[in-house]
């Protein structure tokens, strides 16, 4: 039974650390490229593929849904939008050129700090003493104890849970799919949630119209 | 009843096609907001919100502070709508003055085109139709903003209220600085809104909780358990968040936006814009900084220190760059500045004594400023009369918006409207701190918690920088007072006569003639005459304000007695 939903996991949830390892590096690849490409239209393109990368990041993680609406809603609507934009206003390329190199120990700067004060806060690097890491982690321990007594005679079996997505533990409990969920969430416990950004969108609405209205 | 008032504004004003008609949409908003007015108050049971009740599964709670503080955001809004819902100017005519005149009786002007350029100016504010409603949505913002107590709620509810004030700047569309000053508002608020964004969300990585209950709860078992070493990077993630805050009320590290926008926007908007968003952001931060004060980056740096590194450099930038200024709103930026240094302080220090000063600092501030900028737009109506000799001031930009730009505009306006000047006068002193104005009693107050807790450093800086910041507040006095005007009567209004006729169903009665004087209207004279008094006379009956702030403040430090 247990080997069965292992298998089941493996196909399903599964996936090769190096595989993501390969998309870090080519959204990374992207987002150089999307702010580096002097043609704004290239650099549009660039983006739509970091997009892509990363839906299928986020797919190949398990975030099914999110990976598909990021899908379809930045590539298939913001970024044609700004494709469309881009080509009809006419920019100049030679009016984007700049010469001027004083900004880049700047920018360097900038980053460094930024992510010195960041490489504290992430969760990844703490790898031992957060509350949630260890949390996880003894968790885990805890599975492959239980599952090393029951399967012993499986060859292989810690290397094969590694690779499992250990800190999704409530997909493995009941299989059920993202949009569910997200629709029970936002429906029940958060629905004041969804009536605000509702509020939100509309005063968007609302706004673009009074913006641009003719007035007479 | 915000959000159904929403609702009905949005459906008039799509069905209407006369613009004239917004001052009534004003109107109906002055009377929905009375009627939140009363709704808060009769929600006010100090008694049994105690610390707090959690709303809608706990995204939002109310306590007396929210409630408070949702009065007090309604109050000010209703005397911004105050400004927009009646005309500015009044005739008064003695002829006419009789309550059975008044009653039984009509007029009518005789329409004469010569007069009506001057006469029937209009602001642009009274054919804005979506003014009433942006208004309310971003009231809606700031009152949930104020209640939130889930991390997202607190992003859905700040997005709403900031994309609310940016659509406000760029109303106006026929003037450009103000579409500019919008568009520096949006890029620089949206970063803020990053960084907001980038706390919380680290706040969710690292532990897995975005209800502030359950985050502080974490927070401070954590510090006592582990020797604060599992809490070391929250106060990064608070930081960040606070970071962003500190952007969107413009203080010091971070204020650089605030003078170009206020400066660029109508004034009217500017009322608007610089005081809700800062009530709501403030009293959001009072509620965070007092939960996670405890929390140590090492053994005796709290991050709200960083806070008082803020209020440190607004106290001496809003001052020290207040002093180069001639343009009057850029100036009452830097003074907005320099006064958020204060209340910073007072936040940051979370005594009792520091919170109830806090309390009643932004209370008075808010009014104070209130006023000072209602001055500011009834002395740009009182001047249309008025035609300008100084030959810098014909051409400034946008002025139909923004009558008063310039410090220079105000040479002498004692001797033109003598009860005016005195009332900005007033309102500056009690900016100032001079004692026996209600601005006085709030520095006092900061200034006596900082150092009971002994905070001697910052109290010094801020008692030099207060007496720095009276030399502007006291240059304008200067100008106002002591130098002598460029302006003069037109010609045309002197000797000019406005025919109108009375009538008595439908008979003409009687023909009189208003000569051109014109007085501000009574709505403009009372909400200015009833703040200004309010500033002056506050030493006669502090125990109200005082009890209430005490009150509050000690129901924030008290444990739950239930």
């Amino acid at each position: 039974m247990n080997n069965i939903f292992l298998l089941n996991d493996y196909i399903t949830n599964g996936f090769r650390i190096e595989f993501v390892d390969v998309i870090y590096l080519i959204s990374i690849l992207f987002g150089v490229l999307t702010i580096v490409s002097r043609n704004p239209i290239v650099s549009v393109l660039f983006l739509i593929g970091l997009f892509v990368n990363i839906a299928g990041l986020l797919i190949l993680v398990g975030c099914n849904y999110i990976g598909l609406s990021y899908i379809l809603v930045y590539v298939g609507a913001v970024s044609i939008l700004f494709l469309f934009i881009l080509m009809l206003i006419n920019i100049r390329i030679s009016e984007l050129l700049s010469e001027t190199n004083n900004d880049i120990p700047l920018a360097v700067l900038t980053v460094l700090l930024f992510y010195y004060i960041i490489g504290q806060v992430l969760p990844s690097n703490l790898t031992d003493n957060t509350i949630v890491s260890s949390l996880s982690n003894s968790f885990s321990e805890v599975y492959n104890v239980q599952l090393d007594n029951e399967f012993l005679n499986m060859v292989n079996l810690k290397h094969e849970i590694a690779y499992a997505s250990s800190k999704s533990w409530d997909s493995s409990l009941v299989e059920f799919t993202h949009i569910t969920g997200i629709g029970n969430i936002m429906y029940t416990s958060y629905s004041l949630w969804l009536i605000i950004s509702s509020v939100i969108l509309l005063l968007g609405m609302v706004g673009a119209i009074v913006i641009t209205i003719k007035q007479k | 009843m915000l959000l159904s008032s929403i609702f009905c504004l949005l459906l008039s004003n799509a069905l209407s096609f006369r613009r004239d008609t917004a001052i009534l949409y004003s109107r109906i908003g002055i009377i929905a907001l009375f009627y939140c007015i009363y709704l808060s108050y009769n929600n006010l049971f100090i008694t049994y919100l105690d610390n707090g009740i959690g709303l809608f599964s706990g995204l939002f709670y109310t306590s007396s502070i929210t409630q408070v503080f949702h009065i007090l955001i309604f109050i000010i809004s209703l005397l911004i709508l105050n400004m927009t819902g009646f005309y500015p100017r009044k005739l008064i005519s003695s002829e006419y003055m009789s309550f059975s005149k008044l009653l039984f009786t009509k007029l009518q002007f005789v329409k004469n085109l010569t007069v009506s350029n001057i006469i029937l100016k209009k602001g642009e504010q009274y054919t804005i139709l979506e003014y009433t409603l942006m208004l309310f949505f971003i009231i809606t913002g700031s009152v949930l903003l104020i209640s939130s107590s889930d991390l997202v709620s607190i992003f859905l509810s700040i997005e709403l209220q900031s994309y609310g004030l940016y659509l406000l700047c760029a109303m106006y569309r026929n003037s450009e600085s103000s579409t500019s000053a919008s568009l520096t508002y949006f890029l620089l608020g949206g970063l803020s809104s990053c960084f907001i964004l980038l706390g919380i969300a680290l706040i969710y990585a690292n532990l897995g909780v975005t209800y502030l209950d359950s985050f502080y709860v974490i927070n401070n078992l954590a510090g006592i358990v582990n020797d604060q070493e599992i809490t070391t990077y929250i106060p990064y993630c608070l930081l960040l968040i606070s970071v962003g805050f500190l952007f969107k009320i413009s203080a010091a590290p971070f204020h650089f936006w605030s003078p170009d926008v206020y400066d660029g926007i109508p004034t009217i908007v500017t009322t608007f814009v610089a005081i809700i968003a800062k009530i709501s952001i403030l009293t959001l931060l009072l509620q965070l900084v007092h939960y996670t004060n405890s929390i140590y980056i090492t053994t005796s740096y709290s991050w709200t220190t960083s806070l008082l590194v803020s209020s440190l450099l607004s106290l001496l930038i809003g001052t020290i760059l207040g002093l180069t200024q001639f343009r009057i709103k850029r100036l009452f930026a830097y003074s907005t500045i320099s006064h958020l240094g204060f209340m910073l302080l007072a936040l940051t220090i979370n005594s009792v004594e520091s919170i109830q000063s806090f309390i009643f600092y932004l209370i008075q501030y808010s009014l104070s400023n209130l006023n000072a900028f209602i001055l500011l737009v009834a002395i740009g109506y009182s001047l249309y009369a008025y035609n300008d000799k100084n030959i810098n001031h014909n051409n400034l930009i946008d002025k139909n918006n923004s009558p008063i730009q310039l410090i220079s505009q105000l040479k002498g306006y004692f001797h033109i409207n003598s009860m005016l000047a005195l009332s900005l006068t007033i309102t500056l002193f009690s900016f100032a701190g001079i004692p026996p104005l209600m601005g006085f009693f709030a520095k006092l107050m900061v200034f006596s918690a900082a150092l009971q807790e002994g905070f001697i450093f910052i109290t010094l800086i801020g008692v030099l920088t207060s007496v720095i910041s009276a030399v502007y507040y006291l240059y304008i006095v200067k100008t106002m007072f002591f130098d002598g005007h460029s302006y003069t009567y037109f010609n045309k209004l002197k000797d000019l006569k406005i025919p109108a006729l009375i009538l008595q169903k439908d008979k003409i009665v009687n023909k009189i003639y208003f000569d051109s004087k014109f007085a501000l209207s009574s709505s403009l004279s009372i909400t200015i005459s009833i703040l200004t008094l309010i500033i002056l006379l506050f030493m006669f009956m502090p125990n109200e304000w005082l009890h209430m702030t005490n009150i509050l403040s000690i129901i924030l430090f008290v444990p739950s007695s239930i």
